[in-house]
């Protein structure tokens, strides 16, 4: 229990992560330390190192210098102050690493002998007036022995040590003996730059004994670094050597803390990170597989119904066709049926054991031979069969059924099932003896027909015989009616042509002439000329009317149907007419009850229609006004033209229209007229789809009313 | 100076009556006393103004009229038909043949040629 809450508080990413973070920052922090450690112990081993190394010359050099000088004043003391002063210079130089310098002081305190000279010429110099360097001397000729002096600002540059050893002659002071120690060629033998050295600052001091502090030989300030003084015994004083490591060189145990921190915070915030995206991963998958777990879920539920609805349609399929299935597996030599198989079968599945057997009994048992025949030909020669036979039910009930099979096979071609179907088709076979009654009977019927129609068929041949020969005289008498009416239509064009044309000239030139264009006429002349014309137009009239009255007789007569305005055709006739009524005595009134009148007609022959009845009116008006009223009534355009004159008798009206007749009406004879105007007339407002009337009376005037058909109706 | 009109017109006295009263109303009168004839000298001289007799012997008149209308004419060309309404429709015929207006025969001398003149002039 506790470890698997420890194990899934560690599967937390936070947790995880600073607990790799605190591990990581423990352990590289120790070993930081140990470094730290190791590299600060280093340190103090090379510290105590170089302490000693120079400590040891340090000692080293009070011995050598304390022998040198010694040996010198020896010398000056026993044989005064020598002539090879500089060969035994040199030789106590051998030991020159610890002193470079060698001098001899006489008593007055005057520099006599220096060696080495070179860059060192302090000879004649008196270390009585120097200041610094009057305390030690004092010193050791109170002491009456050798003593070290320093540190020293050296007459040749630098800093030094000085060591002299008095001499006395006779017990009389009579000088020195000095080595000089340059320290920088002191240190510089040790291999140690004290100013440049890059590891260790170095600091050399001795306490003075008047001030009791420290006087330094060397530059640095050693004020920090009190902790490094290393006490040296050197007999004279006080002295103190400083070796103190230089801060420029970082402790490698800090690299290692800082590094080893930077790496624990890493290694902390990369372990959160992974743990975080592994608990993320998890999470993530097992969304997915819950999903996928449902969706697998809802297909199979999907899919189960399918088939259960897939099943039950099969079998609603079967039961609606009367077709049942069967399945014969030939290696467990087992029969199944389907549901409809049963029924067919007429057997309760609950109590009826399916076997070959048992559906054997129930074939009829005529056909038995045959089925076992088939079944089992089927079995050896591993084929398809398709047979119809009868069962035969309960012993009484026949039922004829139509089996089809198919064999399924395995890998290797071995037959292992066969798969059939049983219809029963019953219903089909009695149809289809019923249709071969019927058919049978048909046939009797057709055979007796077929000679009936046989003898009407010789009948009709006969007759169309006779037609064929009659239609043959027909086609004859038609083409020679059309020939003759082509030569008809031909004959009045040309009529029409040739009769107007010589009227063209005489109306025309008469014309020309009564209008003086060809020169000035006298009155007898246009007299005359008047009267030529009179009868050419007069002529012109009978030639138009007899070929109209031609036309229609003929049933030529055409009419172009365009819209025009009829009202002012209808003006345009009684302007023209009225020049002749004025000259009769007559008015001509005209009532229109219409403000436009657009009639789809032809204008030319609506003209004559208006110009034959007004003319009319004027020829048998001797008085009075000739009234001329339009309106529309029923879509229909009516025009009346009402005159005051001399009327026509009921018997004159009914021949009228009739052509050829002038009628007898007491007046002369002689009327501009032919007597076929009314009748072309009735025929063009018939021809045009109207109708014309006339109402008159004897001394009453007449009323001739035509009617013409308006198509458009946005007139009124 | 007035225009020139070609007549076409098969028929002699129409023909002299027609150019009888255009010269003397100021016209430049060219005659062609047949269909084809008439094409040429249209073609040729560009007359402003062309009547055609649609009862041509040669050629149908209405054919005439469209070969005219468009055949390079001049577009302001004025074509009339002078018809002698044998037979309906002529009037319209006439337009459809490309006919600017329609003079009917027979002739009236004192109106022939303000006829005409409005036809053109209303063109």
């Amino acid at each position: 229990m506790k470890s698997s809450f420890i194990y899934r508080l560690l599967k937390k990413p936070l947790v995880a992560g600073i607990t790799a973070f605190l591990i990581l920052l423990l352990s590289t922090q120790y070993i930081s330390y140990q470094q730290y450690l190791l590299h600060e112990n280093k340190q103090k081993e090379e510290i105590d190192n170089e302490v000693s190394l120079i400590k040891e010359k340090l000692q080293a050099l009070v011995m050598y210098s304390y022998s040198a000088t010694k040996a010198l004043a020896y010398i000056v003391e026993r044989n005064g102050v020598p002539d090879d002063f500089d060969d035994i210079a040199i030789e106590l130089l051998d030991n020159h690493e610890y002193f470079d310098v060698v001098e001899l002081v006489d008593n007055t305190g005057t520099i006599t002998h220096v060696y080495p000279l070179k860059d060192n010429n302090v000879i004649g110099f008196n270390i009585f007036k120097s200041n610094e360097a009057l305390s030690g001397v004092l010193t050791t000729i109170k002491r009456k022995d050798f003593f070290i002096a320093g540190p020293v600002n050296l007459k040749q540059g630098g800093v030094g040590i000085i060591s002299r050893q008095p001499i006395f002659i006779n017990e009389k002071f009579a000088g020195f003996s000095a080595v000089i120690t340059t320290l920088s060629t002191f240190f510089n033998d040790l291999k140690i730059n004290t100013s440049r050295d890059e590891r260790f600052m170095y600091q050399l001091s001795r306490v003075n004994n008047k001030t009791g502090e420290e006087d330094f030989f060397l530059d640095s300030d050693m004020s920090n670094y009190k902790e490094f003084a290393v006490p040296i015994e050197m007999s004279f004083g006080e002295w103190k050597l400083y070796v103190v490591p230089k801060q420029n060189e970082l402790n490698s145990g800090l690299w290692f803390a800082l590094f080893g921190l930077i790496l624990a915070i890493n290694g902390g915030w990369g372990v959160w990170f992974l743990a975080g995206q592994s608990e993320r991963l998890t999470r993530l998958i097992n969304i997915k597989l819950i999903s996928q777990e449902s969706e697998l879920k809802s297909i199979y539920e999907t899919s189960k119904v399918k088939i259960e609805r897939s099943e039950s349609n099969l079998n609603k399929a079967q039961q609606i066709a009367s077709l049942g299935s069967f399945e014969w597996d030939l290696e467990l030599d087992t029969l199944s049926w389907s549901d409809e198989m049963y029924r067919i079968f007429e057997k309760d599945p609950n109590n009826f054991e399916v076997t070959y057997e048992a559906f054997f009994d129930n074939v009829h048992p005529d056909d038995r031979d045959f089925v076992l025949k088939t079944h089992t030909d089927t079995l050896k020669n591993k084929n398809t069969y398709h047979i119809t036979y009868r069962l035969l039910l309960d012993g009484e009930r026949i039922k004829h059924v139509d089996e089809q099979c198919e064999i399924y096979y395995d890998k290797n071609q071995k037959p292992i099932k066969f798969f059939g179907t049983t219809q029963d088709v019953t219903a089909r076979v009695h149809n289809e003896k019923e249709l071969l009654n019927y058919k049978n009977n048909l046939e009797k019927i057709v055979n007796l027909r077929t000679e009936e129609l046989n003898d009407s068929k010789d009948a009709l041949l006969n007759l169309l015989e006779d037609i064929n020969s009659q239609s043959i005289e027909l086609e004859k008498e038609k083409v020679k009616a059309q020939s003759a009416d082509l030569m008809k239509s031909a004959f009045l064009a040309t009529m029409s042509h040739e009769l107007r044309t010589p009227m063209n000239s005489i109306i025309g030139f008469t014309g020309i002439l009564l209008k003086e264009l060809a020169g000035p006429l006298n009155e007898e002349q246009k007299k005359q000329l008047a009267m030529v014309k009179k009868s050419g137009e007069h002529l012109l009239g009978l030639i138009n009317d007899i070929l109209d009255i031609s036309k229609i007789e003929a049933g030529k007569l055409k009419v172009s149907l365009y819209p025009f305005d009829y009202l002012a055709t209808l003006n345009g006739v009684v302007d023209f007419l009225l020049p002749q009524a004025s000259a009769n005595g007559l008015n001509i009134d005209t009532d229109i009850q219409v403000t436009r009148a657009t009639l789809n007609s032809d204008e030319r022959r609506v003209e004559q229609i208006l110009l034959n009845l007004l003319s009319n009116a004027i020829k048998f008006s001797k008085k009075g006004t000739i009234k001329v009223k339009v309106d529309i009534k029923d879509s229909m355009l009516v025009t009346k033209v009402i005159d005051e004159g001399i009327g026509i008798s009921k018997k004159n009206l009914a021949k009228l229209f009739m052509p050829f007749i002038q009628l007898e009406t007491g007046l002369s004879r002689n009327h501009d007229g032919t007597g076929l105007g009314l009748a072309i007339s009735k025929n063009l407002v018939e021809k045009l789809g109207g109708s014309i009337q006339v109402e008159s009376a004897v001394g009453k005037g007449s009323n001739f009313t035509f009617s013409l058909p308006m198509e458009n109706s946005d007139n009124k | 100076m007035k225009s020139t009109i070609l007549i076409i017109e098969d028929n002699k006295q129409n023909m002299y009556m027609l150019s009888y009263l255009l010269e003397n109303n100021g016209y430049n009168v060219l005659k062609a006393y047949n269909g084809a004839r008439g094409l040429k000298i249209a073609h040729e001289k560009h007359p402003e103004i062309i009547l055609i007799d649609i009862q041509l012997p040669d050629m149908d008149g209405y054919e005439i009229c469209i070969k005219l209308r468009h055949n390079g004419l001049p577009k302001n060309t004025t074509i009339i038909a002078v018809t002698s309404y044998a037979m309906g429709g002529d009037k319209e015929k006439a337009i459809e043949a490309g006919a600017d207006g329609y003079i009917e025969k027979p002739i009236n001398p004192e109106t022939f040629v303000s006829q005409m003149e409005k036809i053109h002039n209303t063109r």
